[in-house]
């Protein structure tokens, strides 16, 4: 049934922004998409075991890296794509046992240490990865086979397709097994471990998945850009903005995450379009922003948004009685 | 509590309306609209705030002298807006502002990942866009031909950076032989760095150390130590503001005697001369560009320009600045001679222009051409001496108008 | 030599990291709170030292540094409003609404620098900038060996503080277990109203002893805050003291990799280290045991 939901509002979602006529807004929706893509997988892992990791940009990277030099060498993204996200749930899986004894943010800045090595690798070694220059991809024509397209509404059907489907990956794990047992490790590891549950593995197939879920949106995501830059996409403010959205929307909800990145862009976009040019308010517009929804709602805007039709259901009740 | 929630309820709601507000009105017929798309906020935003500047000044000037004429005297009107510090930033910028509003060019992004970011959006768009960012990679044939890079190219810094070191060595019988080269680690440093590497080993000069740094360092001590253990007699170092700072003071702590010869920058903007102040002279760098090159000092007009800035920005017309001013004034002058405001079309005038004169001529050597990649074939960078507080021109001779001070 | 001129400057660099730390730490081992905002408390005390600067400077080589105390004290204010607006409200939210607040924070924090005084770079110039201490062949720079000292004063009066008087008292009792301390009668809130205080303090004081020869700007605060980070974890989060010495280590490894090996390795050999301590003594490289404080 809620698989069917997430289907149905993904056809919606999808025809609405293919119908807009401008490229930017639809620009602006497909950010939007993959960021709330980012999010919905950083929950798989953070919201769903409570360790807040601030290095999920590095799977991001690793994919998207392994993908265009592949291509640069005649592999199509199609597969190299999916050797970019094998790349990153391997290196997944060797942070999350590196870090299985973890806690609170110990685990959140050793993730955030295996970022910033990964990126200082990938600047270092730029005869492979272009340093800090980047890979750029150009291409005048679309070639589906190349993950290349002239219009940028191809990308926002990828985007919102994957995130449809990660959407309903949640929602399968969240009933199934391995979700009952994460949230057995969440609320007891030793209790969970005396019932016979393999913590260990449970928590590295937590992140591994988390991993390739971002690593789908980080392929296709380079291609959205065009352009591989090392420091935003191995960045900490990548990281930031992914559990940033991810909290703000609401990791207790299954959508939270989407709504803190709708949220969020649409906040940065406003922001940068009615005061980019007064130098420093849209950034602080978009912080405080932050900050005031914090304060107000600390579960989150979904929370925030229950609350209200809560109070005004309860006072068209009272109204009525 | 409730009030808060409330608050942020109608500020969600605004900000969620006003980006569909900007179905614009028809275009003003007086009016002719340049994107002037530069990083604002973050790190590097002194530097579009240095472009800004000279956007006012280029567009008052224009309009000063009556608009663009061909299209009966239409205000130039720039659209400024903050490509931000990262790629997807300044994708997101230039698209809505290229889809909201009807340009006929565009000045951008000032440094090379946003520029190679952006470039697609320009190229989709069929806008031109003239650029300061220096990346030999983007004046390559596979740019789509909407780029025009005003500025020298990176390697071409490097280039005249040897060359000054030669003309130095010659002049005061120097003896210098062992060259150290330390660069950010960023495309503005990479770029210069191939270009000082290239004529260097051609010059018969030793690289003692060749190192790139990190961009975010906070202790230039190391790099001191490596310098003083290569043996290097003169040093190549190519930085931005924080990290040329760092780097001079750690050198003068150290007592060294290395010659420094910069890689512009942070070494040529007005910042490192503040907080020098008088131990800032003697200083030497490559510049992009200089307010008192043979071409600005020998035209009242431009040298107007210059003081114009100077008073009403309180400091001396940076590097970027004058760049944007010749941009700007270029672009302009494109779109005078295409004789409409349709973007392809002015396209096409830049790719033919040949500015000698007016303000384009801001721009050394007084002359703007491009070539088929979009690459400016006039253009050599300066060597600038910091003498009384401010940089003054020092080599080549062809645009020089001090002497250079033994440094 | 190279390799002693290289640990001296190392250990000078890792006496700023350190005064930078000290704060972060105190508020962690206290609040148990991970101030993502950190660096822009120290930017914010660059811009409140470097202004006063302006205004005048004494006579003599150290005439600058009369900024340090007003400056401490004008942070410490700050940092009274900070707890009281901000924290306060948030104590009772958990670790990632927290975080989350502080990252905000952060971020508005750079923006509202930018609108209040330009995305410039700031510097007043002063005699210390570029001057050095020549001792036996080794050169220290003067900015940084007034930055070491201080730290390891302020650490000593720290350790001090934390051992000696009622309030260090009540924040290790806090810090060891908040229930325990308040049936023992302890205002755990006005610990924390204090322990913010001189957090945000000590960091205005380390921004103060920076602004002679670092520039300051809106996003000084993210160079110095992620070394803070990694300085206290590697100490072991809490040991306030242990503090001082993560920054000098983190300090002394970033000098010796950039010495040795590839300058621009030297940021990731400071994450190595880091790691390999995490994960081989993840209580901290300086905490006996589970002390807390």
């Amino acid at each position: 049934m809620r698989l069917a939901i997430i289907g149905v509002v993904w056809t919606i979602a999808a025809i609405a922004g293919v119908a807009i006529e401008s490229d930017y807004l639809v620009s602006v929706a497909t950010t939007m998409v993959f960021l709330g893509l980012w999010a919905q997988s950083w929950n798989v892992l953070s919201g769903l075991t409570g360790n807040i990791s601030l290095g999920h940009s590095v799977f991001v990277a690793v994919a998207a890296y392994v993908t265009i030099i592949l291509q640069q060498r005649g592999l199509s993204p199609l597969i190299g794509g999916i050797l970019g996200v094998a790349a990153a749930v391997v290196l997944a899986a060797i942070i999350g046992a590196a870090t299985l004894r973890l806690r609170g943010p110990y685990f959140t800045l050793a993730t955030l240490s295996a970022a910033a090595v990964v990126l200082s690798l990938i600047l270092h070694y730029s005869d492979l990865t272009g340093g800090p220059s980047g890979i750029a991809i150009t291409f005048a024509h679309d070639a589906p086979l190349e993950l290349e397209f002239t219009n940028v509404r191809a990308y926002y059907l990828i985007a919102t397709a994957l995130l449809a489907a990660v959407t309903m990956v949640i929602s399968l794990l969240r009933r199934s097994r391995l979700g009952f047992y994460i949230a057995a490790i969440k609320s007891s590891e030793e209790v969970a471990a005396a019932a016979g549950i393999r913590v260990a593995l449970v928590k590295v197939t937590v992140f591994c998945l988390s991993a390739a879920l971002t690593a789908l949106g980080g392929v296709a995501y380079v291609f959205y850009i065009g352009f591989a830059d090392p420091n935003f996409l191995s960045g900490l403010t990548l990281s930031v903005q992914i559990a940033l959205t991810a909290v703000v929307g609401g990791t207790g909800y299954l959508v939270g995450p989407i709504v803190g990145a709708m949220f969020y862009e649409a906040i940065d976009a406003a922001a940068n379009a009615a005061f980019g040019a007064a130098g420093g308010w849209d950034v602080m517009i978009l912080g405080f922003s932050v900050v005031a929804i914090v304060l107000s709602e600390p579960r989150g805007l979904c929370e925030m948004a229950v609350r209200l039709v809560r109070a005004i259901a309860g006072r068209m009740q009272s109204a009525v009685a | 509590m409730r009030k808060i929630q409330c608050g942020l309820l109608a500020l969600l709601g605004v900000i969620l309306v006003a980006p569909a507000s900007y179905l614009k009105s028809a275009q003003a017929a007086d009016k002719v609209e340049i994107a002037v798309i530069v990083p604002l906020s973050g790190p590097n935003a002194s530097v579009g705030e240095m472009i800004v500047n000279a956007t006012k000044l280029a567009v008052e000037d224009v309009n000063a002298a009556g608009g663009i004429k061909s299209l009966g005297g239409a205000k130039l009107t720039p659209i400024i807006a903050d490509a931000t510090n990262d790629p997807q930033g300044a994708i997101t910028t230039t698209e809505r502002v290229l889809t909201q509003n009807k340009v006929a060019g565009g000045y951008g992004l000032a440094l090379s990942p946003l520029t190679t970011a952006a470039l697609p959006s320009f190229v989709k768009h069929h806008v031109a866009v003239v650029t300061s960012a220096i990346s030999d990679a983007l004046v390559t044939p596979n740019n789509g031909g909407y780029l025009f890079q005003i500025a020298p190219k990176g390697s071409a810094f490097g280039n005249q950076e040897v060359k000054f070191l030669e003309f130095l060595n010659d002049k005061y019988k120097m003896g210098i032989t062992k060259a150290a080269i330390l660069y950010v680690n960023n495309p503005y440093g990479i770029a210069t760095e191939k270009g000082i590497e290239q004529l260097a080993q051609k010059a018969g000069l030793e690289i003692v150390l060749n190192s790139a740094y990190p961009e975010s360092i906070t202790d230039a001590s190391p790099l001191v130590s490596k310098i003083q253990q290569s043996g290097a007699q003169v040093l190549f170092p190519v930085s931005y503001i924080s990290d040329a700072s760092l780097l001079l003071t750690a050198l003068r702590s150290a007592e060294s005697h290395v010659l420094v010869i910069g890689g512009g920058a942070g070494f040529i903007w007005p910042p490192i001369g503040q907080s020098l102040g008088a131990k800032v002279d003697g200083l030497t760098s490559v510049a992009s560009w200089n307010l008192d090159s043979m071409n600005v000092k020998g035209d009242a007009k431009l040298e107007g320009v210059t003081e114009r800035y100077l008073k009403s920005f309180g400091t001396f017309m940076p590097e970027q600045a004058g760049e944007a001013y010749a941009g700007i004034s270029v672009l302009a002058a494109a779109i005078e001679a295409a004789g409409s405001d349709d973007p392809a079309k002015v396209r096409d005038a830049l790719a033919k222009i040949h500015v000698t004169g007016g303000s384009g001529a801001m721009m050394q050597p007084g002359e703007v051409e491009f070539d088929a990649n979009g690459a400016n074939t006039r253009v050599f960078p300066v060597m600038i001496q910091w003498q009384g507080g401010v940089p003054r021109t020092v080599f080549p001779e062809s645009a020089a108008t001090a002497t250079v001070m033994k440094p | 030599m190279i390799l002693l001129q290289s640990i001296v400057n190392g250990l000078l660099i890792g006496g700023v990291y350190a005064l930078v730390a000290m704060g972060l730490n105190l508020m962690f081992g206290v609040m148990k709170l991970v101030n993502f905002a950190h660096g822009e408390f120290l930017m914010a005390g660059m811009y409140v030292a470097v202004w006063l600067a302006s205004l005048g400077m004494l006579p003599g080589l150290f005439g600058i540094y009369w900024v340090a105390i007003p400056t401490m004290f004008v942070m410490a204010a700050v940092g009274f409003a900070f707890y009281l607006l901000l924290l306060d409200r948030a104590a009772r939210f958990g670790e990632s609404p927290q975080i989350l607040l502080t990252i905000g924070l952060s971020i508005g924090a750079q923006g509202l620098a930018q609108v209040l005084r330009g995305s410039g770079f700031r510097l007043q110039p002063n005699p210390v900038n570029g001057a050095a201490i020549h001792l036996g062949g080794l050169n220290l720079q003067l900015g940084p060996t007034v930055a070491f000292t201080v730290a390891l004063i302020v650490s000593m009066l720290m350790a001090l503080l934390l051992r000696m008087t009622r309030f260090g008292k009540s924040a290790r009792a806090v810090a060891e277990s908040v229930e325990t301390a308040e049936m023992l009668g302890i205002d755990a809130r006005r610990v924390y109203i204090v322990t913010t205080s001189i957090a945000i303090g000590l960091v205005g004081l380390a921004g103060a002893l920076l602004i002679p020869y670092h520039y300051t700007f809106p996003n000084v605060g993210q160079n110095f805050v992620v070394v803070a980070f990694l300085a206290i974890v590697i100490a072991g989060l809490g040991n306030v003291v242990g503090a001082v010495f993560g920054g000098l280590l983190m300090g002394v490894m970033q000098s010796l990799t950039a010495s040795y090996f590839d300058l621009d390795l030297s940021t990731a050999a400071i994450y190595v280290v880091f790691l390999a301590v995490l994960l081989l003594r993840p209580q901290g490289l300086f905490t006996r045991g589970r002390r807390t404080l």
